[in-house]
């Protein structure tokens, strides 16, 4: 005896599938963007507490990138010594005080807003529908 | 009860126990900035902590980011890879960490290397290297 199986709706739920990467795209857009501009002040703020060329601060910038399905966004410093400022310094740079300590301003605020934007993101698929598991 | 000053103690207990790595910077494991005196150091410091609270709605883990890095004043960056090269041998990929009130959850593991060179703006043939990495560590808290 032959068995047949319909399933209805099938046609649908692909074209579902399909749209739904545009649909996350253009949530996670405004997400991606509010948790680099929210590491990108925390940092700034952090900063002018130890200004004195305020080049760390002007040396402070975000890229934003998107693709077809992703968006992404980069945070950088290219002020010389960013990184020498972020880990410390063996030699006195602050006439007479010794050697800096890591200021731990830029790492902290970048991981922070990474996690927080994490969050937001399983948010965001969830709400479409999707389970997120095994985040660590 | 665990608190997060356990972890920077074993950390550091786990650093001091290498003789090697102390052969090489035989001012020893120094914690967020050095003592005046030291010249040959491995500096520590904690860049990040943060509590994971997404399981079960209470802490399912913690997780710590240290910077781990060699200071050597040298213009050759030789004794400086070697030390680098301990503290990775040493840590990453390490179950060996012993923190009073916590369970390592996964081993150690270097997330981002650290190379730079230090140069004295007054004296520009004087320099200092700095190589290590950032470390990451993941512990559940037992009590």
């Amino acid at each position: 005896m032959a068995a047949r199986l319909r399933i209805d709706g099938l046609d649908a739920f692909k074209a579902r599938l399909r749209q739904l990467p545009e649909d996350l795209k253009a949530e996670s857009r405004g997400i991606v963007a509010e948790h680099v501009d929210a590491a990108e002040s925390t940092i700034r703020a952090g900063y002018s507490g130890h200004r004195r060329s305020g080049n760390l601060e002007k040396g402070l910038y975000s890229n934003a990138k998107e693709t077809k399905f992703g968006v992404t966004s980069t945070l950088r410093n290219r002020a010389p010594h960013a990184w020498l400022f972020e880990v410390g310094t063996e030699m006195d740079r602050r006439g007479g005080t010794g050697r800096m300590p890591a200021a731990k301003i830029f790492i902290p605020a970048v991981m922070k807003a990474r996690r927080d934007m994490m969050r937001d993101l399983i948010d965001l698929v969830e709400r479409h529908g999707l389970k997120v598991s095994g985040v660590g | 009860m665990a608190e997060t000053g356990a972890i920077d103690a074993a950390l550091l207990q786990l650093l001091r126990a290498d003789a090697a790595l102390l052969a090489v910077c035989p001012d020893g494991i120094q914690f967020g900035i050095a003592d005046p005196a030291a010249q040959r150091f491995v500096l520590v410091d904690r860049f990040d902590h943060s509590v994971d609270l997404r399981m079960f709605g209470a802490a399912a883990g913690e997780a710590f980011v240290y910077l781990v890095k060699a200071v050597l004043p040298e213009s050759t960056s030789r004794n400086a890879r070697e030390a680098a090269r301990l503290i990775r041998a040493r840590l990453d990929g390490s179950q060996a960490l012993a923190a009073d009130g916590y369970a390592l959850m996964a081993p150690i593991a270097e997330i981002e290397s650290i190379r730079l060179v230090e140069v004295d703006e007054s004296n520009p043939e004087r320099r200092v290297q700095h190589w290590g990495g950032q470390y990451s560590i993941l512990v559940q808290a037992v009590n």
